[in-house]
C-alpha cells in the first residue's frame, strides 16, 4: 500500500516558519533595516530548505519494513521494521485541517520522524496497518 | 507469598542535604557578623528545619516500599501523594550495584536496574541493604559461578587503565572543583590551590615558554586526575559470563557491579582511540537496553586475542576495516572541519607572529589535536563502512574526533536514514544513519546510492 502527501502541507508549516521570522524581523528593523533584511534573506533560504526537505512525501510498507521517501533537491529516506515501531501520533491544527491534511509522527524506540501534510484519512490508514501490522 | 521489604535511610538522604543547607547557611552569616543573638535564632530556625526533615524521612521510610514476584517489581513511595510502580522483570536488561565508601560504612547499596529498550521507563535506582541487594540481584538475574573471563592483570592491567581514562570527564569534573572549592572549603585553600599551581607553573617555564607551560600544566593536572580516577574505577576490575548474564565488578573505593542480561545487548563498540593505537590494545564498550555503557570498557583485546572475546560474546564477530576508498568517495566531505579548523590556527598565527609574538607556542596544542584529527579522518575516508555479516549481525565502522569506532550492531530495531545532496547525487553517493534504541546515532559517510537501497534490515 502506498501513501503521498500533498506539497501544501510542507509549503504551509514552511509559509508559517517564514512569517514568524518576517514578524520578528519587522521589530528588528526599527533598529537597523540592513540587517532585517539580511536576517530575513537568510531565513527565507532556511524554509525554503524545510520545504524542500519536507515536500513530496512518499509512503510505502514492503515485507514488513516501512519505506519513507521525502525532499526534492535533498531527498530523504527512512526504512524502519515496522515490528519496532512503538507509536503513531496524529496531529491537526485548524490550518492543516482548511486544507484536509494533518501531522503524522511515528516513534520507534530511537527515532521519530513527522511526516507533514499527509491526508487524514490516510494517516489513520496508516496507523492501523502499523499497530495491526498487516503487511 | 513474598514480603514487602524497606529501603535503607539513605534512599532519603537527599532531603537532609537540602535541610542541612538551610540550616547552615543563615549560621554562618551570624557567626561571621560575631552576632549572638542571630545565632541563636538560626539554631532555632535549625532544630525546627531537621524536626520537620526528621518527620518527613520517617514518614517516607514507614510508607516506602519494595517487593518482588517471578515476574513482577513493585515499588511503593510519597506519603499524602503515594505512587506505585509495577514493572515486568523481563523488561529488565542491566542490574547495576554500586556501593560508595560512605554507603558501605552504612551497610547499604543503590541498584539501578535498566530496562529493555521496548520499555517506556528508562532506568529507576533504589537504596538498599547490603544483603537485600545480593538478594535482589540473586533473585531478578540469578549467578551461579563467577569465573572470570577477562581479569587484567600486570602489564594487561596498566594499559586497561590508561584506555579507560576519560578525559571528557575529569574535565569537567575539575572545573566543577575548581568552582566549588571556594564555597566547599573557604578562601584559604583556593590560594593554596593557586599558588601551588603557580609553582608547578613555573617547573613547566624552565622547559617551554609561559603560556605553553600553563596549558601543559594544566593538561598534565587534568591528565593525572583521568589517571587517578581510571585507576581506582579499574581496580580489581573482571568480567565474567554464567547463562545468559554477563558480569562486571571492580572498584577500590566504590565497589560496583554490573549484571547485563545478553539478549538484551544492543552492540558491541570496540574504540580505537590514540591511546589505542598507541598501546596496540583496543577497549570494547557494550550498551544493552537503555544502559549506555560508556564509562567503562569491559574488555581490552589486542590484535591476536580477538577469539577471547567471542568466550564472553560468541555472537560478536569484528569484520574486515581495511584501507581502500571506495569508488568516487570524495575526500573533502571528510576533512572540511578539519582543513576549516586549520585554516584558522594558520589565521591566528599570523596574527600572533606580528602582534602577539609570545602567544603562538599556545598555538602549538590545537594545532596537534587537530593534526591527529586530520590523520584519523583520512582513516575514516578508506576505512568507513557498512555490511551485514554472516552471522546476520551488522559490523559498521565510522570516525568521531580523535576516535575510529568498529561497531557490531546485534540488534534488529535498526532504523536506517539516507541523505543525499545534489552533489551527493551527482556522484551517486549517500550518508547512512543508523537509529538504534535510547537515541545512539551511527553515521556513515559516502556509501554508494545503490548499497543504501539494497542493504537488507531484517524483520
Amino acid at each position: 500500500m502506498q501513501f503521498s502527501s500533498y506539497n501544501r502541507g510542507a509549503l504551509l508549516t514552511a509559509a508559517q516558519a517564514f512569517a514568524i521570522g518576517l514578524i520578528l524581523c519587522m521589530g528588528v528593523s526599527l533598529f537597523s533595516v540592513a540587517i532585517s533584511l539580511i536576517v530575513l534573506a537568510i531565513w527565507g533560504f532556511a524554509c525554503l530548505w524545510l520545504f524542500l526537505r519536507m515536500c513530496c512525501v512518499r509512503v510505502f510498507t514492503r515485507h514488513g519494513i516501512l519505506h519513507v521517501e521525502k525532499g526534492r533537491l535533498f531527498p530523504y529516506s527512512i526504512r524502519m521494521p515496522i515490528r519496532h515501531i512503538t507509536g503513531v501520533q496524529i496531529i491537526r491544527t485548524p490550518l492543516a485541517k482548511l486544507i484536509g491534511s494533518c501531522w503524522c509522527i511515528v516513534h520507534t524506540s530511537g527515532f521519530s520522524f513527522i511526516l507533514l501534510g499527509i491526508r487524514h484519512t490516510d494517516a489513520l490508514l496508516l496507523a492501523d496497518l502499523i499497530i495491526h501490522e498487516e503487511i | 507469598m513474598y514480603q514487602q521489604k524497606r529501603f535503607h535511610i539513605l534512599q532519603y538522604q537527599k532531603y537532609f542535604k537540602y535541610a542541612l543547607l538551610l540550616c547552615v547557611l543563615p549560621m554562618l552569616q551570624a557567626l561571621l557578623r560575631f552576632d549572638w543573638a542571630s545565632l541563636l535564632v538560626a539554631l532555632t530556625q535549625d532544630i525546627a528545619i531537621l524536626a520537620a526533615c526528621l518527620i518527613l524521612t520517617i514518614g517516607l521510610f514507614i510508607k516506602g516500599k519494595y517487593d518482588y514476584t517471578n515476574s513482577f517489581l513493585n515499588i511503593q513511595s510519597g506519603i499524602i501523594f503515594t505512587q506505585t510502580l509495577k514493572v515486568p522483570l523481563i523488561d529488565i536488561a542491566v542490574v547495576e550495584t554500586v556501593r560508595p565508601l560512605l554507603f558501605r560504612l552504612l551497610g547499604a547499596s543503590k541498584i539501578t536496574v535498566f530496562f529493555s529498550s521496548k520499555s517506556a521507563l528508562r532506568k529507576i535506582s533504589i537504596i538498599i541493604g547490603k544483603k537485600s541487594a545480593e538478594e535482589f540481584c540473586n533473585t531478578i538475574m540469578p549467578v551461579k559461578s563467577d569465573i572470570a573471563v577477562f581479569e587484567p592483570s600486570g602489564a594487561d592491567r596498566l594499559s586497561f587503565v590508561m584506555l579507560s581514562i576519560n578525559v571528557v570527564t575529569s574535565t569537567l569534573f575539575s572545573i566543577m572543583t575548581v568552582q566549588n572549592i571556594t564555597s566547599l572549603m573557604g578562601k584559604e585553600v583556593k590560594e593554596f590551590a593557586l599558588d601551588s599551581f603557580s609553582k608547578f607553573e613555573l617547573a613547566f617555564e624552565q622547559v617551554l615558554p609561559a603560556g605553553l607551560a600553563f596549558l601543559m600544566a594544566v593538561l598534565f593536572l587534568v591528565f593525572a586526575a583521568a589517571l587517578i580516577s581510571s585507576i581506582i574505577r579499574t581496580a580489581f576490575f573482571k568480567v565474567c559470563r554464567n547463562g545468559g548474564i554477563m558480569i562486571t565488578k571492580g572498584g577500590i573505593l566504590t565497589k560496583f557491579e554490573r549484571r547485563i542480561c545478553c539478549s538484551e545487548i544492543i552492540m558491541c563498540d570496540v574504540r580505537i582511540t590514540p591511546a589505542a593505537r598507541i598501546m596496540r590494545r583496543y577497549p570494547v564498550f557494550i550498551s544493552a537496553g537503555n544502559y549506555h555503557g560508556s564509562d567503562t570498557p569491559v574488555f581490552a583485546f589486542s590484535k591476536n586475542q580477538r577469539h577471547r572475546l567471542q568466550n564472553l560474546l560468541p555472537e560478536f564477530e569484528i569484520g574486515n576495516a581495511k584501507f581502500s576508498v571506495p569508488y568516487k568517495r570524495n575526500v573533502f566531505q571528510f576533512i572540511w572541519q578539519q582543513l576549516t579548523v586549520l585554516a584558522l590556527i594558520a589565521l591566528s598565527w599570523i596574527f600572533a607572529s606580528y602582534y602577539l609574538p609570545d602567544a603562538v607556542p599556545v598555538l602549538i596544542v590545537p594545532l596537534i589535536l587537530t593534526l591527529a584529527s586530520f590523520a584519523n579522518a583520512i582513516d575514516g575516508f578508506g576505512r568507513e563502512n557498512l555490511y551485514r555479516q554472516e552471522n546476520r549481525t551488522v559490523f559498521a565502522v565510522f570516525t568521531r574526533f580523535l576516535t575510529r569506532h568498529e561497531v557490531c550492531i546485534f540488534t534488529t530495531d535498526i532504523t536506517l536514514r539516507t541523505w543525499r545532496t545534489p552533489f551527493y547525487l551527482f556522484d551517486g553517493r549517500s550518508d547512512i544513519y543508523l537509529s538504534l534504541p535510547y537515541r545512539r546515532r551511527l553515521r556513515i559517510r559516502g556509501v554508494q546510492i545503490s548499497f543504501a537501497n539494497n542493504f537488507e534490515l531484517l524483520i
